[in-house]
């Protein structure tokens, strides 16, 4: 949801990013058939990852790919995957998210500000009815209000909220899933689900501190313009995530599904710790990503993203 | 579900020992206990992906030293032979006098040639880089004495050093399905650019446009 999860596409062999590029219009075609046509709006780069993850459980005899147009890209023909229980799973699932997300996000604005935003509530409150998933949509739901009420109590702590969010997203990965599938998926997402929401407050970090929205690393560091030291403890907070995630990559059972291995290995190893480059010794405190991001702070996660 | 020991590994079948040292290191680095945490959930896990890979190599170690010479470089030292013509051959070739062995086996009159003939002739053609007559002769001596164990290892030999080349370029699966769908639009193409071509000749393959 946020846009992190992204490969470092100059280390991809070409059949794998092609692969990649392929999962991605195969992420956003199964929203179209499964939760609107509109919800497409909603696809990004952190579904595709979700994806790969279902994809080392899905059998190799259900992946097929075509070549055709879309409304997104009319002109050239592109590979797409077609659908399978991995796809349309990371549709729906996103679906439920990105509705949830949304509605936390407005809860507390007022009615004019981020008016983009409230239009597009109706597209995702239909697209989270026709992904069909109550459940699920139950459990993020509750995780999101147990974060929120942390973070309208000022928590000064990072890992508590991050945790709620760990275990939000290892409950996402993990759903229907059971034995050893279960435990590694379940995993990953927890440690990807802390990874995003510590990464998201210390890039966020200097706006917050400025704007006094809340922020855990704001209040754990006082306000106070973020040294060298703090940056390196953050930043070593978040690759033993990464590496706790490479773990889980390392137990998954991609049997002939190595271009889903080597992409994983990829997100995780290279394509995060580039996202936390920001907390380089020599990196600004906002990174060009971030001062880039939108006007609206800390709630702003999503970003218009290129398609690949 | 009985995996094969160099999948496992992640190796091919014809690695060589250091190889698969190497690659049997790397995977313990990744997988050792040591890496995870008592209370990490993927212990468990982590640890049966241990002992499979152990056992792989173990097995491994067993069938390479079960196999004695016959894998790597060495291959065509061949064994003895009843026939001291054909005894005399092997041991020419096992001295690396391929010249010699040639001649001799020149001399055997085309009539009077028996499997074990052909078999030596591969080996001598092997060495002379004529791998497609070799394997020719392979058949012959296989297809004339299809119990010989010796011939059939060394078809075997062929066969496990031609797999792999090729297959990894392929291994997503989708790749095979990648132009289904394109045939079609191949087909129109072709036919615009033909008519393209009539009509620069002053033709007209398809007269609506």
């Amino acid at each position: 949801m946020f846009g992190y999860v992204r490969p470092c596409a100059e280390e991809l062999l070409v059949k794998d990013h092609e692969f990649y590029k392929a999962t991605y219009c195969g992420v956003c075609r199964s929203m179209r058939a499964h939760t609107g046509k509109l919800s497409a709006i909603g696809l990004s780069y952190d579904s595709v990852f979700l994806a790969l993850a279902r994809f080392c459980y899905t059998p190799e005899k259900d992946f097929s790919a075509e070549r055709c147009r879309c409304i997104a890209h009319p002109f050239k023909k592109r590979c797409m995957l077609c659908e399978n229980a991995a796809l349309s799973y990371t549709a729906r699932a996103f679906a439920i998210l990105t509705y949830e997300k949304l509605l936390d996000d407005l809860k507390d604005e007022p009615f004019f500000r981020r008016l983009s935003r409230r239009l597009a509530l109706p597209i995702f409150r239909r697209a989270k009815k026709k992904a069909d998933l109550p459940d699920l949509a139950g459990f993020i739901h509750r995780k999101l209000d147990e974060i929120g009420g942390l973070e309208k109590n000022k928590t000064a702590s990072v890992d508590l909220p991050a945790n709620l969010f760990g275990e939000l997203l290892g409950e996402v990965f993990a759903y229907r899933t059971e034995g050893d599938a279960a435990v590694i998926l379940r995993s990953l997402g927890e440690h990807l689900g802390r990874f995003i929401y510590a990464a998201d407050a210390a890039e966020d970090y200097e706006r917050d501190r400025k704007s006094g929205n809340y922020n855990p690393y704001v209040l754990l560091y006082e306000g106070k313009p973020l040294t060298a030291e703090n940056k390196a403890t953050i930043r070593c907070a978040l690759l033993l995530e990464c590496r706790a995630m490479e773990r889980a990559v390392d137990l998954l059972p991609f049997g002939g599904r190595a271009t889903v291995g080597r992409l994983m290995r990829n997100i995780v190893g290279e394509g995060l710790a580039r996202r936390v480059g920001f907390l380089d010794a020599d990196g600004e405190a906002g990174s060009p990503a971030a001062k880039k991001k939108s006007k609206h702070p800390r709630k702003d996660h999503r970003r218009k993203e290129p398609t690949p | 579900m009985k995996q094969n020991p160099y999948d496992v590994l992640g190796v091919s079948e014809n690695a060589t020992d250091e190889e698969i040292k190497t690659a049997y290191r790397t995977l313990v680095r990744k997988y050792h206990p040591d890496n995870y945490q008592d209370s990490d959930p993927l212990k468990k896990i982590a640890d049966e992906k241990m002992k499979e890979i152990n056992a792989a190599y173990d097995e491994i170690q067993k069938m390479r030293a079960g196999a004695g010479n016959y894998r790597g470089q060495r291959t065509y030292y061949s064994e003895g032979s009843s026939d001291p013509t054909y005894a005399e051959i092997r041991r020419l070739i096992n001295a690396h006098k391929f010249g010699d062995a040639e001649r001799a086996l020149d001399a055997v009159s085309p009539a009077n040639r028996p499997a074990e003939w052909h078999y030596l002739e591969s080996l001598v053609l092997m060495r002379r880089r004529r791998v497609v007559d070799a394997m020719r002769e392979l058949e012959i001596a296989c297809s004339m004495d299809p119990q010989n164990e010796e011939y059939q290892r060394a078809k075997e030999m062929f066969n496990t050093q031609s797999r792999g080349y090729g297959s990894t370029y392929y291994d997503s699966g989708t790749t095979a399905n990648r132009t289904s769908g394109g045939d079609v639009a191949n087909c129109c193409a072709n036919l615009i650019c033909l008519d393209c071509l009539c009509e620069c000749m002053g033709g007209d393959l398809i007269p609506c446009c």
